[in-house]
């Protein structure tokens, strides 16, 4: 068989490109991205502490090689166990939520089957570096998580997480004294790297109830849901804009 | 051959394959495989293995779809059925169906009016590469290199990231490689056109590899792992 003619569907350019989710048309997901260690697991189970009498929740974690990160939400009690997912990342824990988000997706697709009352899916990435981001076709919106232990250059180092998340959350400014580091440095070098986005300072230990974050979280599932949250532009298929790929 | 080829062979696509090893992992933790030599004798029984057989599907799968629009009705649930007779481990059928589930969800927003659903919710990958292979414009015979290169290419990436090899290393191993899978996929096309005639989906061929039965089932119970088989 040689298919030098072409097939039915190849030359007809009737391609719809997958459309972006309609807000409030299934559970919100917000991810939740930053390097080892900064505090992600920790948040999550603050979240789900104060969020799930209220909302239908679930959790999708990426650890790197064990389930550390979903053993420990099992064992905190927060959710229960059949609400908390773990994918694994074979290596690449950006791959898994950016480049190549297909065991997330079946995560999350399975289980919004199980719970078809869901409201908020939270996924964990795994410790990664500053240049982690979730892609929207995984998370309708996303924060990331530095610290304070790694200095107060952090945020000016920049980087997509930095730069491109919807909340920048620096946690464990209850040790910046130790540290040495200046939260008033952070702030300035953060404001200036993501103008106009929102960045939260956070300290777990101090605020159990991680407070300022979750008031972020109420925000957005209350847009979600209201249906006024802003979809992300799905990708244009390129026949439709002939001309333009010289851009 | 054209670019079709290159689309659903890509590494890069987005369809789960990155995070599987294909049994490598557990091999280098027994030690067997350790270095060049001993990766090179695992994707040689791999895909004279396990391979020949994803090959023949592939093909099948491909001729089933035919080269224009996918039949509504068609033995999918047969086919599905006699790979996984041919997959003896029950995590290796499992891995098999969550990429054939990721790949499906590719092919169809890829190509959205053909009927993807007949293949069900987490079909075999090596039946639905067949199948998307058709809508790339490819024959069954490139499906069945599709399938054979995909075989050794995911557990030589994970060679590398597991064992530190150098990757201009492992890509002469590939190269070798290559030779061979073109070989595999020829005869798998040839026994898939032979079969697909009349239907005699038993007659597909049968190989298997036990070890890599056994390291599909031993990495199941590893605590720490870094790839889903
Ligand atoms: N002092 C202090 N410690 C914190 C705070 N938040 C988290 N921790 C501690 O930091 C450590 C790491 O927290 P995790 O929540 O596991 O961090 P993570 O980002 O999920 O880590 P990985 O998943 O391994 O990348 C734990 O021991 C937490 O108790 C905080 O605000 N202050
Ligand atoms: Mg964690």
């Amino acid at each position: 068989m040689h298919l030098d003619h072409t097939p039915g569907n190849g030359g007809t350019h009737t391609h719809t490109p997958p459309a972006p989710a309609v807000p409030g048309s299934r559970p919100l997901r917000i991810g939740i991205g930053g390097p080892v260690g900064s505090g992600k697991t920790a948040l999550v189970a603050a979240l789900c502490r104060v969020l799930a009498d209220r909302f239908s929740l679930a959790v999708v974690t990426n650890d790197i090689y064990t389930t550390e990160d979903a053993d420990f939400l099992r064992a905190a009690g927060v959710l229960a166990a059949d609400r908390i997912a773990a994918v694994q990342t074979g290596c690449c824990p950006h791959t898994a939520v950016r480049d190549d988000i297909s065991g997330n997706l079946d995560a999350v697709e399975d289980l919004a089957a199980a719970h078809p009352d869901l409201d908020l899916v939270i996924i964990e990435s795994g410790g990664d570096n500053l240049t982690m981001t979730f892609s929207r076709g995984l998370a309708d919106v996303q924060m990331f998580v530095i610290d304070v232990s790694g200095g107060d250059k952090v945020p000016r180092k920049g980087g997509p997480g930095v730069t491109r998340s919807d909340l920048l959350v620096i946690n464990k400014t209850d040790i910046a004294p130790q540290i040495g580091a200046d939260l008033a440095v952070m702030d300035r070098d953060a404001a200036r790297m993501r103008p106009g986005t929102p960045v939260a300072f956070l300290s777990l230990r101090e605020s159990p109830g991680a407070d300022v974050v979750t008031a972020w979280v109420l925000d957005q599932i209350t847009a979600w849901q209201a249906g006024t949250a802003v979809p992300v532009a799905a990708p244009t298929p390129l026949s439709s804009t002939a001309g333009s790929a010289a851009g | 051959m054209g670019a079709g080829l290159l689309l659903l062979g890509d590494s890069r696509l987005p369809a789960g394959g990155y995070a599987h090893s294909g049994g490598l992992e557990n091999a280098v933790l027994r030690g067997e495989v350790h270095d060049l030599d001993t990766l090179t004798e695992f994707l040689l029984g791999k895909l004279y293995g396990t391979g020949a057989v994803q090959a023949a599907f592939a093909a099948v799968a491909a001729l089933t779809a035919g080269p224009y629009t996918m039949p509504e009705v068609a033995p999918w649930a047969e086919l599905d059925a006699e790979l996984d007779a041919r997959t003896a481990a029950a995590p290796a059928r499992a891995a098999s169906r969550a990429q054939g589930r990721s790949l499906r969800r590719v092919a169809k927003a890829a190509w959205p009016t053909e009927p993807w659903a007949a293949l069900g919710v987490s079909p075999h990958h090596a039946i639905v590469l067949g199948a998307a292979a058709t809508r790339a414009r490819l024959d069954e015979r490139e499906a069945a290199v599709l399938a054979a290169t995909n075989v050794v290419n995911g557990p030589a990436s994970a060679a590398v990231k597991l064992l530190s090899f150098d990757p201009i290393s492992v890509t002469v191993v590939l190269a070798e490689m290559a030779g061979h899978c073109d070989q595999v996929a020829e005869e798998a096309a040839d026994a898939a056109r032979t079969v697909f005639a009349d239907g005699d989906w038993e007659r597909l061929p049968c190989w298997s590899s036990v070890g890599l039965d056994v390291c599909a089932e031993l990495h199941v119970h590893e605590e720490v792992v870094h790839f889903a088989s």
